[in-house]
């Protein structure tokens, strides 16, 4: 009986030294970081202007400007009036450097005259995704134009077509 | 009032969970920036040019242009008298410098011939032969 409770005691002196020199903490460490990049601007700096188009007397007219001129091409019996200002709309995107964007162009957008309305179909420069110029750190851009083409039918009354064509840029 | 401890953490997590709301809903917000640019056009009607041919004289009497009221036509025409009792008067009143015309109605019509005075007649002015006209949006 006295040798058992000496190695009783045995046992719980080592049991008490053993959780006497366990570790109570740890301590490790991680790295926090943000990347801090520019605001994301599209300033426009041209509208989409077809110009005077004369309507063909009979049928449909087509009338277009592709996004690399700022020139109008008519046919089937429409014409496209020399001497007149035209352009496609222009943009300018400003932002951090080597950043993917994303652009957001209508497919179509209308014009309107009083009761005549005529579809525009837009082509832009730029693909759904791009990459602003230059690397992180500088400020980087793109230019965005955008083109156009519609029909004229001959019925269309005559006069000043218009509407807003609304574009958007963000940042991927 | 004092909180018992179960209370308060209940009131730490809840603030966790709102602060880890909040911080999400800035994560899934995408700068973006839009803008507008206007679309137009100019819709007019279309340029037509004809001619009046009187059969019994054999001449041509007057060619008329018709579009858009406004427009300017570039006009080249061959030699034509000029007389107070010629025609050509008329087309002062629409044809400016360099035959550039600005059509004052939906058509315009520019006579060819002149009228003797003394007989009546109708002739043609200018000389004889093939007579160019030409019309064109400016």
């Amino acid at each position: 009986m006295k040798k058992l409770l000496v190695i009783a005691a045995l046992t719980s002196g080592f049991l008490g030294a053993t959780s006497a020199y366990a570790q109570s903490s740890a301590s490790t460490s991680a790295s926090g970081s943000v990347t801090l990049i520019r605001p994301i601007t599209i300033t426009k700096t041209a509208d989409l202007e077809f110009g005077r188009v004369v309507k063909p007397s009979t049928g449909s007219g087509t009338v277009s400007m592709t996004n690399a001129s700022d020139a109008v091409t008519a046919g089937s019996g429409a014409v496209a009036i020399s001497g007149i200002t035209t352009s496609r709309a222009k943009f300018t995107i400003d932002g951090e450097g080597g950043q993917g964007i994303s652009v957001t162009v209508p497919a179509t957008f209308n014009i309107v005259n009083g009761a005549d309305t005529i579809v525009v179909t837009t082509t832009q420069n730029l693909g759904a995704s791009t990459t602003l110029t230059n690397a992180l750190g500088a400020a980087g851009s793109a230019s965005l134009n955008v083109g156009g083409s519609f029909s004229v039918p001959s019925g269309n009354a005559t006069g000043l077509y218009t509407g807003t064509l609304n574009v958007s840029v963000a940042y991927n | 009032m004092r909180w018992s401890n179960r209370q308060a953490a209940a009131v730490r997590l809840l603030l966790a969970l709102a602060a880890t709301s909040l911080f999400c809903g800035v994560g899934t917000a995408r700068a973006q920036s839009q803008r507008s640019a206007t679309g137009g056009v100019t819709i007019v009607r279309p340029v037509g040019v004809g001619v009046a041919f009187d059969v019994r004289s054999q001449v041509l009497t007057s060619i008329f242009l018709s579009g858009q009221v406004g427009e300017q036509l570039s006009l080249l025409l061959p030699g034509r008298h000029t007389g107070a009792n010629l025609p050509d008067a008329g087309m002062q009143t629409f044809a400016g410098p360099g035959n550039i015309v600005v059509l004052s109605s939906g058509v315009v019509s520019i006579d060819l011939v002149e009228v003797d005075q003394s007989t009546g007649h109708r002739r043609r002015t200018g000389e004889d032969g093939t007579m160019l006209v030409l019309a064109q949006f400016n």
